[in-house]
C-alpha cells in the first residue's frame, strides 16, 4: 500500500457522492492534495475535529491512482487548532478570506512557502493582539513577494537610491517609487515596506513605532498591487 | 415554512420562535453552531435565521459549514445579529455571492412584525 | 478613544485608572445592547398579542440590567478615585453569598438556570468590603447566568460556594462546565471593549459582569480566577480570613 504521511492545513471541504466529502489540503512536500473522506458524512459534521479549518493537521493518505487527481484520506490527526480564530467573527472572515486569496494564487503547484505562509497567517490571527488589518496587508506582501512582483524599495525611477529626507508618490506600471516634491510616502512609509516586504513575522511588525498609521498610509499601495498581479 | 432560528441568548430565543410560531412557522431553536448544524441535519430547514456572534464558533464558521454540504446549497439564510450590518461591509460580497446570505438584519433595528414580513416573503425550493 | 488614552497613560499623562474605566465602559455598553433589545422584542410580543405576561420578564430583565450598571458606576468609581479605600470589614462569606443569591434568583429563573447554595463548613469571617464583594459576585453571576444556557451542559445549575484553600477562604459560583481558563480570562482582560467577544467561550455577549466584578475586587486587592469546587468548575476570588481577635 502505497500509504503517505504529511502535515497539511484543510483548505476545503466539500461534498462527494453520497457519504463522502473531498477535502482540499495544502502541504509543504505535495503541494495541494485533494483527498476523499469516505463516509464521514454519517455523522453530519463536526466543527471540532480532526478534518477541520484553521487547523495543521497530521494526515496519512493514499496517493491518487494513475488517470485520478484524487487521493484517499485513511486519517487525519489534528496537531495545532487556531481555535481563537473562530471565536472571533471578523478574524474568521479575514482567515477565510485568506484561504481563498492562497487559493486563488496558487491554482498551479505551489512552493512549501505558502504552506509557511498560511500557517503564519493562522498563527498571527489566532494571537488577538495582533491588529487585523495589519495581517491583511502582511498577506499580500507575502503574496506579492512569493510571486515575484516585489515592488522596488532601493532605488527610484531614474535609478537614485531613495533618500531620507525626499517624498515619492508611487508608479504602479514599474512598481517604483518615482521622487514628488509632494509625494505622499516618506522614508518612514518606505521603511515599514522593507519590513513587510522582508518577510518579517506580523508580530514583530506590530511592534514598529507608528504602525498603525503606517499602515493606512500604504494598505492602498500594497492591495492595488495585489490586485494587479497575483490571480 | 420550518425555520433553523440559531439564537445563542435564551430569552430572545424564546420570544422570536413565539413571534415566529404565532406567525404560522414552525421553528427549531438551536443556540451554537455546532447544534444548528445537527439541527439543520435532523429537521431540514426551509430557512435559517442566524446570529453571528455566537458562543466559540462564530456564525461565519457555522455558514461556511452549513454551505459546504450539496443539500443545503439552496437553503436561504437570513442575518439577524446584535453585529451593526456596516461591520462587515468589506465582507458583503462574502456573504451573498459566497455563502448564499439573502438579507442581513440589524436586531436592535429589526422589530418582531419586520421579522415576521421578511420570513413570509422568503420562499424556497423544497 | 482607547487609543488615544493608552498613548496618554504611557507618557504619564493620564491615570491608568481612567484607561481601565473606558475599556470597561465600552464593554459595558455593548452589554448593555442585549437587555434593551430583550425588552423591546418582549414589550413588542406583548403589545401585538395584546397580553401583560411579557411584563415580569420584562421587569426582571430591567431591574438586573440597572444592577449591572449600578455595579459598574460602582467599580469605575472606585478605579477612577486613586486615593479612595475601601473600607474593610469582617464579613461572613455565607451571608454575603445568600444575599447575592437572593438578587440573582429572579434573573436565574427567567433563564432557566437552577441556583443552589452551598456554604456547608464553618468558614469564620473574612475581611473585605461587604457591599463590593456582593456587587462583584451579583455582577459575575449576571454574565454566567446569561452564558450557561448557551453552554455544552446537561444541566443549567450554577452553585454559589465558599471553600477553604491554601490562601483563604475562596467564594465563587460554579457549574458542571469549565467556565473560562486562566489564559482566557487574562485574554479578556486585555481585549475587553477593543474586541466584541472577548470572552468567546462562555459568552456571545461582552461578558461585561466579569470584568465589573474583577474591577471592584481589585479595590479589595483581590481578582477573579479560575477556580474548581469539588468536581465543578468556576470562577470565584480568595478572600483573607479574618484574624482579629474577638473579645467576648
Amino acid at each position: 500500500m502505497n500509504q503517505q504521511l504529511t502535515t497539511g492545513i484543510i483548505l476545503r471541504r466539500t461534498d462527494y457522492g453520497e457519504a463522502d466529502r473531498i477535502i482540499s489540503l495544502l502541504t509543504p512536500k505535495h503541494g495541494k492534495l485533494s483527498l476523499t473522506a469516505k463516509g464521514v458524512r454519517k455523522v453530519k459534521s463536526k466543527l471540532a475535529g480532526g478534518i477541520e479549518l484553521f487547523s495543521v493537521s497530521q494526515i496519512s493518505f493514499l496517493a491518487p491512482r494513475a488517470g485520478s487527481e484524487i487521493g484517499t484520506l485513511i486519517s487525519a490527526r489534528l496537531v495545532t487548532h487556531y481555535h481563537h480564530i473562530v471565536e472571533d467573527i471578523d478574524r474568521t472572515m479575514l482567515g477565510y478570506d485568506l484561504i481563498k486569496q492562497l487559493d486563488k494564487a496558487t491554482e498551479d503547484n505551489p512552493e512549501p512557502e505558502y504552506f509557511e505562509l498560511l500557517q503564519q497567517a493562522f498563527e498571527a490571527l489566532n494571537t488577538r493582539e495582533v491588529e487585523r488589518n495589519l495581517i491583511q496587508i502582511w498577506f499580500a506582501a507575502q503574496l506579492l513577494r512569493l510571486g515575484g512582483h516585489t515592488p522596488n524599495l532601493q532605488t527610484d525611477t531614474a535609478g537614485n537610491k531613495l533618500e531620507p529626507d525626499k517624498s515619492y508618490n508611487f508608479d504602479f506600471d514599474r512598481a517604483t517609487f518615482v521622487l514628488h516634491p509632494e509625494g505622499i510616502f516618506s522614508s518612514d512609509e518606505i521603511k515599514f515596506l522593507r519590513l513587510l516586504f522582508s518577510g518579517n513575522n506580523p508580530s514583530v511588525l506590530g511592534k514598529v513605532i507608528n504602525a498603525s498609521t503606517l499602515i493606512t498610509k500604504i494598505a492602498q499601495l500594497v492591495h492595488f498591487m495585489r490586485q494587479q498581479y497575483i490571480r | 415554512m420550518r425555520i433553523l432560528l440559531v439564537e445563542p441568548d435564551a430569552q430572545l430565543a424564546r420570544t422570536y420562535a413565539q413571534a415566529l410560531h404565532d406567525s404560522g412557522h414552525e421553528v427549531v431553536a438551536a443556540k451554537t453552531a455546532q447544534s444548528a448544524i445537527h439541527a439543520a441535519d435532523a429537521h431540514k430547514p426551509h430557512l435559517v435565521l442566524l446570529e453571528m456572534q455566537l458562543v466559540s464558533h462564530s456564525g461565519i464558521e457555522f455558514l461556511y459549514e452549513f454551505r459546504s454540504y450539496d443539500d443545503w446549497q439552496n437553503i436561504p439564510v437570513i442575518i439577524l445579529s446584535v453585529v451593526p450590518p456596516g461591520e462587515f461591509a468589506g465582507s458583503r460580497q462574502l456573504l451573498e455571492k459566497e455563502l448564499g446570505v439573502t438579507g442581513y438584519y440589524y436586531k436592535p433595528h429589526t422589530s418582531l412584525a419586520q421579522l415576521c414580513q421578511l420570513v413570509n416573503q422568503s420562499t424556497v425550493d423544497v | 478613544m482607547g487609543q488615544r488614552s493608552r498613548k496618554l497613560a504611557a507618557t504619564g499623562a493620564l491615570p491608568a485608572g481612567r484607561q481601565v474605566s473606558e475599556q470597561l465602559l465600552l464593554a459595558v455598553s455593548e452589554q448593555m445592547k442585549l437587555p434593551f433589545l430583550q425588552i423591546a422584542r418582549a414589550a413588542e410580543y406583548g403589545q401585538l398579542q395584546q397580553s401583560t405576561e411579557t411584563l415580569p420578564d420584562i421587569q426582571t430583565t430591567a431591574d438586573a440590567a440597572i444592577r449591572l450598571l449600578d455595579n459598574y458606576l460602582f467599580g469605575a468609581r472606585l478605579g477612577l478615585e486613586e486615593q479612595y479605600a475601601l473600607e474593610l470589614e469582617p464579613v461572613s462569606v455565607s451571608s454575603v453569598l445568600y444575599d447575592a443569591g437572593q438578587e440573582l434568583d429572579q434573573l436565574a429563573k427567567l433563564y432557566g438556570v437552577e441556583l443552589e447554595l452551598n456554604v456547608a463548613g464553618k468558614f469564620g469571617t473574612v475581611m473585605a468590603n461587604r457591599q463590593a464583594l456582593q456587587s462583584a459576585l451579583i455582577s459575575l453571576g449576571y454574565t454566567l447566568i446569561e452564558a450557561l444556557p448557551s453552554l455544552q451542559t446537561k444541566d443549567h445549575k450554577l452553585q454559589l460556594a465558599a471553600h477553604r484553600c491554601r490562601y483563604g477562604i475562596v467564594a465563587g459560583m460554579y457549574s458542571s462546565v469549565e467556565q473560562l481558563t486562566a489564559d482566557a480570562l487574562r485574554a479578556g482582560r486585555k481585549l475587553h471593549g477593543h474586541i466584541r467577544q472577548p470572552l468567546a467561550t462562555l459568552t456571545h455577549s461582552s461578558g461585561a459582569g466579569v470584568f465589573v466584578a474583577d474591577t471592584i475586587l481589585q479595590a479589595m486587592d483581590s481578582e477573579l480566577t479560575p477556580t474548581r469546587h469539588h468536581r465543578l468548575f468556576g470562577l470565584g476570588t480568595v478572600l483573607k480570613p479574618n484574624h482579629q481577635i474577638q473579645l467576648v
